[in-house]
């Protein structure tokens, strides 16, 4: 005990954690939290996603080509690419093609939940923490402005960045609205009767230490614990408004188990009818079924998560839920 | 002498056995007149019963009442005093619910006690034998006696004051009495369940909004006045462009009046369902932000005005050159060099110098679709004409354009706005 204490401390000093944090990285990821703090010491890569309602990814790369980003594929995702700006003389947040709306800075950890939802045109969406709109976006795209999403966020100040940035990237199926999301009722929502529902849920943002260090400085597990509340009474209730059949994607950008598997499992536990869906595509890494002493079922094999050492992304955590 | 009583002694005795054998009579009598006549005495007995004080003060209360009557002054039911003052100034428009609650004679309330002091005989008459007041009649048939004990349980669940405006009491019974908004109702309703906008019809402390600078946003369709002023300035654009777009029946214009006064462009198959979700949740945006509605002053008064997005412009744009291509030589547009994009963007005034398209076709005061060098949408321009020399120009001639394009004048795009918006407004 002492030697890990020491230990605890020695990295603490040397990443410049909070004791609390480098405690949950080594309990989250017990064999190479080493490996993990120094990914997290690494800058993010960054990453685009292009609006395919507006250009094609070929036409877009020659363009930012042509001033002066080098651009490099995901192999999973066709329409993001790895942008190394170095070179340019452009900030890739000021381009014109920025701002025509012909792409999206979204790191590549937060494109997954959206794929892996893979809404087609025509489906009922509702993205039940929406702001500021990466993923609503993103659902756009894959509908290609048919169908209907419902955009819902609790907070009336971030609304603001959600309607600029549907407008800006063209978006044109969208409803918005500020509410709390847990008081949605399937009576009040009228003919909208989601299929697909997306649940970006608030998290304490463990996994994007690296464009949030203040994460790093976290001593209690306080905030956890509030926000666990939230995503359970979240999460039930998106369970609740979604049709049969219909799926659910749970996904948040933090590494504790207590905000994801645990979490999961005790939702499964408690709403009858539904199940982990395994996901098509081998994305990131199946989550974890035991942490410590504590089990959460092999049905956890079935979520994912990426982390920063093995898929150089944010760490992110998705899974997929279906209501029979 | 001999019994030793004086005639003063003996007179009064007599009086006052007199006055109690006349009272007792008067007692017997207005008795039997009720036990024969019951409706005849309850109206008949508003004379007698108004002299006494009791009374009088109860019924001074009653008269606090608006919609107190006759009515609730139960004939069979006996006295009653329990509804105390206090209890029925909270119901202030109920008085027989308020009588309801009781129909036996209950001494508690410490208002009617104190008021027992004050009693005269007569008062004590009115108290013992007079028929309740307080029980409503519909009360007093249905349950003529009661126990205590049961007139406190309703006491409790009665006890939700009856706010102004809220509907009257829906289902009486024998044993309870629900109203439509008691707790037990909306509970089980969706709609009345806390959090939700219908819930917001309970009294809730006043916020001022205005200073906040909070408006919930209103979403509804435009109206007739909003629908001539946009028409009228799509016909600046195009003559046709309105009812080109108004025969394809794929959009509908809505308007949000919230802080600004925004319209929007809503695609007809999201329309349904945004009526629907209008009556629960207050939408902000909904389609295509096609612009907003502004208060402009002329010379001689202020008027409403549209003024087109940058979005509203782009999808315009857009939808023209995919769907209408026949209406594309109305629209009037400019191409920019590189140099005249980035100005553009920047949010700058466009010399022609900039522009690469052919300029002469252009009409001034018009909306003018601005393009870069792909021929892609960047923003909207007003075509302007600005003094070049120090020869003024003549009046009535300057509205030609020959005119404007002499060397003493020079043609500019005024911005009216661009996609670089995005980047000053920060979000």
């Amino acid at each position: 005990m002492v030697e890990d204490l020491d230990k605890i401390l020695a990295l603490a000093e040397r990443f410049e954690y909070s004791p609390f944090m480098v405690k949950q990285i080594m309990k989250n990821f017990p064999q190479d939290y080493v490996t993990v703090l120094k990914a997290f010491a690494q800058p993010a890569p960054e990453t685009i996603r292009i609006n395919t309602l507006k250009i094609t990814p070929k036409e877009l790369k020659a363009r930012l080509e042509a001033k002066g980003f080098k651009l490099t594929p995901v192999d999973w995702l066709d329409y993001a690419f790895h942008v190394d700006s170095s070179q340019s003389r452009h900030t890739l947040g000021a381009t014109h093609e920025y701002l025509k709306g012909l792409y999206y800075i979204q790191s590549l950890g937060s494109m997954i939940p959206v794929h892996l939802l893979y809404p087609k045109p025509g489906d009922q969406v509702l993205d039940m923490c929406a702001a500021p709109g990466s993923k609503t976006t993103q659902i756009a795209q894959y509908m290609q402005n048919q169908g209907q999403i419902v955009a819902v966020d609790i907070k009336h100040s971030r609304l603001s960045s959600l309607i600029s940035n549907l407008r800006r990237m063209d978006v044109r199926n969208a409803i918005v609205f500020a509410y709390d999301a847990t008081k949605l009722y399937i009576q009040q929502l009228g003919k909208f009767r989601p299929n697909k529902i997306l649940l970006d849920a608030p998290c304490t943002g463990s996994g994007i230490i690296r464009q949030d260090p203040s994460v790093k400085r976290v001593k209690n597990d306080s905030k956890i614990q509030r926000l666990r509340q939230q995503q359970k009474q979240l999460l039930k209730a998106g369970l609740k408004l979604l049709t049969k059949g219909g799926t659910l994607v749970y996904s948040t950008c933090s590494f504790h188990y207590q905000e994801n598997e645990m979490l999961i499992a005790e939702v499964v536990k408690d709403v009858k009818n539904v199940e982990i869906i395994e996901p098509q595509e081998n994305i990131g890494v199946p989550g974890f079924s035991e942490v410590e002493n504590l089990e959460f079922g092999y049905d956890m094999l079935k979520t994912r998560r990426l982390t920063p050492h093995l898929h150089n992304t944010d760490a992110f955590f998705c899974c997929i839920l279906r209501k029979n | 002498m001999g019994n030793g009583k004086t005639a003063n002694e003996t007179r009064k005795n007599q009086k006052a056995s007199s006055e109690r054998k006349s009272s007792k009579e008067h007692r017997n009598f207005s008795r039997k007149k009720r036990d024969s006549d019951p409706i005849k005495t309850s109206r008949n007995s508003k004379k007698p019963f108004n002299k006494h004080h009791t009374f009088s003060k109860s019924h001074s209360t009653t008269s606090h009442r608006p919609h107190s009557s006759s009515k609730s002054y139960s004939r069979n039911s006996p006295p009653d005093r329990t509804s105390s003052r206090s209890q029925t100034s909270h119901n202030p428009h109920s008085s027989s619910k308020s009588y309801s609650k009781t129909s036996q004679p209950n001494r508690t309330s410490s208002r009617s006690q104190t008021a027992h002091k004050h009693l005269s005989s007569s008062k004590t008459y009115s108290r013992t034998s007079r028929p309740d007041r307080t029980s409503s009649r519909s009360q007093s048939i249905h349950k003529p006696q009661e126990t205590s004990d049961i007139q406190t349980k309703r006491k409790v669940k009665l006890s939700p004051k009856r706010v102004k405006g809220l509907p009257k009491i829906i289902k009486k019974t024998n044993d309870e009495i629900t109203p439509i908004f008691h707790k037990s109702y909306y509970s089980k309703s969706p709609r009345f369940q806390p959090g939700s906008v219908h819930n917001s019809k309970v009294k809730k402390k006043s916020v001022n909004k205005k200073a906040k600078g909070i408006r919930e946003p209103k979403f509804t369709t435009l109206n007739t006045t909003n629908v001539q002023i946009v028409h009228k300035y799509f016909e600046t654009i195009s003559p046709t462009l309105y009812d080109t777009l108004a025969r394809s029946g794929q959009f509908v214009l809505y308007q949000a009046e919230g802080n600004r006064y925004e319209i929007f462009l809503v695609p007809s198959e999201i329309s349904p369902m945004i009526k629907q979700l209008n009556k629960n949740y207050p939408i902000m945006s909904a389609g295509i932000y096609l612009g907003f509605m502004k208060r402009q002053q002329t010379r001689t008064h202020f008027e409403r005005q549209f003024f087109l997005s940058f979005e509203g412009g782009r999808f315009l744009w857009d939808y023209v050159n995919s769907h209408f291509p026949e209406i594309k030589k109305d629209l009037q547009s400019v191409s920019l060099d590189e140099e005249g994009e980035k100005a553009f963007f920047y949010g700058r005034n466009i010399e022609m110098d900039e522009v690469i398209s052919e300029t002469e076709h252009l009409v001034k005061k018009k909306i003018t679709f601005v393009l870069d060098q792909h021929g892609e949408y960047i923003g909207l321009a007003l075509l302007m004409v600005k003094q070049a020399g120090t020869e003024k120009p003549v009046l009535g001639i300057k509205t030609t354009d020959i005119y404007s394009r002499s060397p003493h004048f020079k043609l500019s795009l005024l911005n009216l706005s661009d996609g670089g918006k995005y980047l000053r407004k920060g979000s």
